[in-house]
């Protein structure tokens, strides 16, 4: 393995975000996990959030969701912290928001609203950088993720109103993405672990960015970690070769390289996602539709496995989202 | 996730309990390499002529808690060397290591070597190795094992001009060294020879000479010379791997293969005749200006000897990142962990020297936190910039914490000119308790590059 690869590795939690820096920035962890059997899932996201050249109004923010599939809606909280009240390590992954609030490798805390939290959580696989390794160094793409730890095991307890959760070896993933921008339209899907494939890893991105009046053709990247292999569908040409296209809630993809051909579809019921409004560091607002109990389908044709072309399902462990400018037309009540 | 070890483990010798007994040990390779021995648990047998020497030797070994007899013996006294060997074998029964390195120096051209010193130096250099191994010998083939180590000198292969007499008694003990070798073997006894390259010991300090390249070879002499400890190092690691040569220096390997073939074996030593003859030093004299050149270099050369000899630098750094403790040593989970040091050297021309042991080997000193164990905890060790031998830089420090020594060793590794932002901004460590060499837990700390205008405005000259 490379030197690059190792230290990206090492660096895949450490902050991106300096304080007082004047460039508008916006930087997640977020931690998802669904339950073993049924559609239940959790998304749990601490924020920093710094609006160009205004450093100074910079703040915390703690973003909580509680979806059951059996409930017509999810149960969705945020607060709000000024940046004072953050304790940063720019080569330490360990963040606290607030006084009560924390995540570092393996355990997250806190509160919300009407959901609190205390998990502990383990990974045992390496990083999946969704984009390649020097696409982290460069100005562009605006809005960078990667996945830490793929294939977290999470347990503890999460209140969510008034029900209350014991988390027994659920599985999902901890996150980190950053930008001084969001993307402007996307569709952002991933599913740790299938029915029939339970160590199958999937994450991918369609999306289309905006220069003046003009917008890039959908772009779709994905990486894929299957049977002990990892297919990384994210170079230029995947970006432009690949076909996808999404409207509410169903997003439909197909791409291939010289190793493998997916053709997939994810989707879930309007019922399913939560709207949440994100500030947009240079300004205005995108408006994201969440849902982590989505279906997917995968069709894996690997193609130098004498083509065998299987089929992977899940009823209600896929991420899927949809950030996007409008705020109505989906039906999906924006809470914050 | 775990963080993989990157470390082998490392060799441990074999040779705790040993008995060793090395001759001309109280000072330079002899000694040197008693204090390896003693730190490999031996117990030694130290013998010399020098009974004053011998005493301070004596004294600062036992230090090291092994047990240690010492002998005056001249090695040229046949009787002398025999009763030598009864007391050993007598009182311990058996020799296990002899090692044959007590030797004298001469420097003069063939021609002024009376005959008293040619046999001065042959009863000490040759008729001293074998008086000892035929001593031994006996008691070895008893114990159906041992290991004889006879310390010849590179000068067997450089052959150099007014070198003559020291250099054909040493290449006549390297000989019969090598051959013992294979004819020992079937009493599971071992021979090393060791071709030691030219040590900056007191062996040299004497040496005169009057030609203008004798001069400029002492006078560079700490360049291209070795420590007697680096020596003694290596021929502690021959000895535990029971190699049958050991070169010590890539230069004796030149020598040795210019002496192969004619052509070159000759222009080395027309060269060396050269610089090094006086007859052909008037040569030199002979030449206008080439005479004033080379006193002007040497002069020069002594000024920056002078200067540099007690010049040196240091750097402050600061390495941070993280550490993950292995199972049973701590909490789970990645941990915060720095190092800020101050490293550097204080010779200079140590530091410069590609053949010396401190060959970009730098101290350290600072403080070290590493969440769960300790908090700027002070630290000691070095910094070796192996740039050009494996492409690492090595962190090698020790600390306290909690009543129990650790030891840390770090590496930023593959560090190439294409990689550099990567390789030489990223170290990969290891803790480790240091008395049993345990593995406690491991990181990855990095050099931010928003830090370089403070590491690089740190830098100081220091004298």
């Amino acid at each position: 393995m490379s030197i690059q690869q190792l230290k990206a590795e090492a660096e895949a939690n450490f902050l991106r975000y300096a304080s007082g820096q004047q460039r508008g920035h916006y930087e997640s962890y977020f931690i998802r996990a669904n339950h073993p059997t049924e559609s239940k899932a959790f998304w749990i996201r601490y924020t920093l959030f710094s609006p160009n050249k205004h450093p100074e109004t910079a703040m915390g923010e703690l973003w909580a969701v509680y979806f059951d599939g059996k409930r017509h809606a999810p149960i969705a909280a945020k607060a709000e912290f000024p940046l004072g009240q953050c304790v940063l390590n720019p080569t330490h992954f360990d963040l606290q928001i607030g006084a009560e609030s924390s995540i570092d490798s393996v355990s997250a805390k806190g509160s919300a609203m009407n959901i609190s939290w205390d998990l502990h959580y383990r990974s045992k696989e390496k990083p999946l950088f969704f984009l390649p390794l020097n696409f982290y160094n460069l100005p562009f793409p605006k809005a960078k993720s990667l996945v830490p730890q793929p294939f977290s095991v999470f347990n503890g307890h999460i209140q969510a109103g008034d029900s209350s959760i014991d988390i027994k070896d659920w599985v999902g993933s901890q996150n980190h993405n950053w930008g001084e921008k969001h993307t402007d339209y996307y569709a952002w899907g991933q599913v740790a672990g299938f029915e029939n494939a339970p160590d199958t890893f999937l994450e991918l991105i369609s999306a289309q960015l905006k220069f003046g009046p003009l917008k890039t053709p959908m772009m779709t990247i994905l990486v894929l970690r299957h049977k002990g292999k990892e297919y990384r569908l994210n170079n230029l040409k995947n970006w432009f070769t690949a076909k996808a296209k999404f409207k509410y809630f169903e997003w439909t993809f197909e791409c291939e390289n010289k190793d493998i051909k997916l053709k997939g579809r994810i989707f879930a019921p309007a019922e399913a996602f939560v709207g949440l409004r994100y500030p947009n560091p240079p300004g205005g607002n995108k408006y994201c539709l969440n849902s982590k109990i989505a279906a997917c389908d995968l069709s894996i044709e690997e193609k130098t496995n004498l083509g065998i072309k299987e089929v992977v399902h899940t009823n209600f462990r896929a991420a899927f989202e949809i950030l996007t400018d409008d705020k109505t037309s989906h039906g999906v009540e924006i809470l914050f | 996730m775990e963080w993989k070890s990157f470390f082998k483990k490392q060799r441990k010798s074999n040779l705790k309990g040993k008995l060793v007994l090395i001759t001309g040990a109280a000072q330079g390779i002899g000694l040197h390499t008693a204090s390896e021995f003693a730190d490999a648990g031996c117990n030694l047998i130290l013998t010399d002529i020098n009974s004053e020497k011998l005493e301070e030797a004596h004294q600062r070994l036992s230090r090291k808690g092994v047990k240690i007899d010492t002998y005056i013996v001249n090695v040229s006294d046949k009787e002398a060397v025999e009763a030598l060997a009864r007391e050993v074998i007598e009182k311990h029964g058996k020799l296990d290591i002899l090692i044959n390195n007590a030797g004298i120096g001469h420097h003069d051209e063939l021609e002024d070597t009376s005959i008293e010193t040619w046999k001065k130096l042959i009863d000490v250099n040759f008729w001293g190795s074998l008086y000892h191994i035929y001593a031994f010998l006996p008691a070895m083939k008893e114990a159906g094992k041992g290991h004889i180590v006879n310390v010849s000198s590179g000068q067997a292969f450089f052959r150099m001009p007014t070198w003559g007499a020291y250099a054909a008694i040493k290449l006549a003990i390297g000989v019969i060294s090598e051959i013992l070798h294979y004819e020992l073997r079937r009493y599971n006894i071992k021979v090393t020879t060791v071709y030691p390259y030219m040590v900056n010991t007191g062996f040299y300090k004497d040496v005169e000479t009057e030609t203008l390249g004798g001069r400029l070879s002492m006078l560079l002499l700490p360049l291209y010379s070795q420590k007697p400890e680096t020596v003694a190092r290596i021929i502690f690691r021959a000895v535990a791997q029971g190699k049958r040569v050991e070169m010590v220096n890539p230069l004796n390997n030149v020598a040795k293969y210019l002496n192969v073939f004619p052509i070159t074996s000759d222009l080395m030593n027309k060269a060396l005749t050269f610089l090094l003859s006086e007859s052909d030093n008037n040569m030199i004299e002979k030449i206008p200006g080439l005479q004033m050149a080379l006193l002007t270099l040497m002069s020069l050369g002594n000024q920056v000897q002078s200067a540099a000899g007690n010049l040196g630098f240091k750097m402050d750094e600061l390495m941070q990142g993280e550490h993950e403790f292995v199972d049973g040593f701590g909490s789970e989970g990645k941990k915060r962990m720095f190092f800020k040091v101050t490293w550097g050297t204080s010779q200079l021309l140590d530091w410069l020297n590609p053949f010396g042991d401190r060959f970009m080997v730098n101290d350290l000193e600072g403080t070290v936190t590493i969440d769960g164990l300790c908090e700027n905890a002070p630290c000691v060790g070095k910094l070796e910039l192996k740039y050009f031998a494996e492409q690492k830089i090595r962190y090698t420090f020790d600390f306290e914490a909690y009543g129990e020594q650790y030891q840390f060793i770090g590496e930023k590794r593959n560090i190439y000119p294409w990689n550099l932002p990567y390789s030489h901004t990223c170290c990969f460590g290891e803790l480790r308790l240091k008395e049993t060499g345990e593995l406690v837990s491991t990181s990855v700390t990095h050099f931010r590059l928003d830090t370089i205008p403070e590491f690089l405005s740190s830098f100081q000259i220091v004298k």
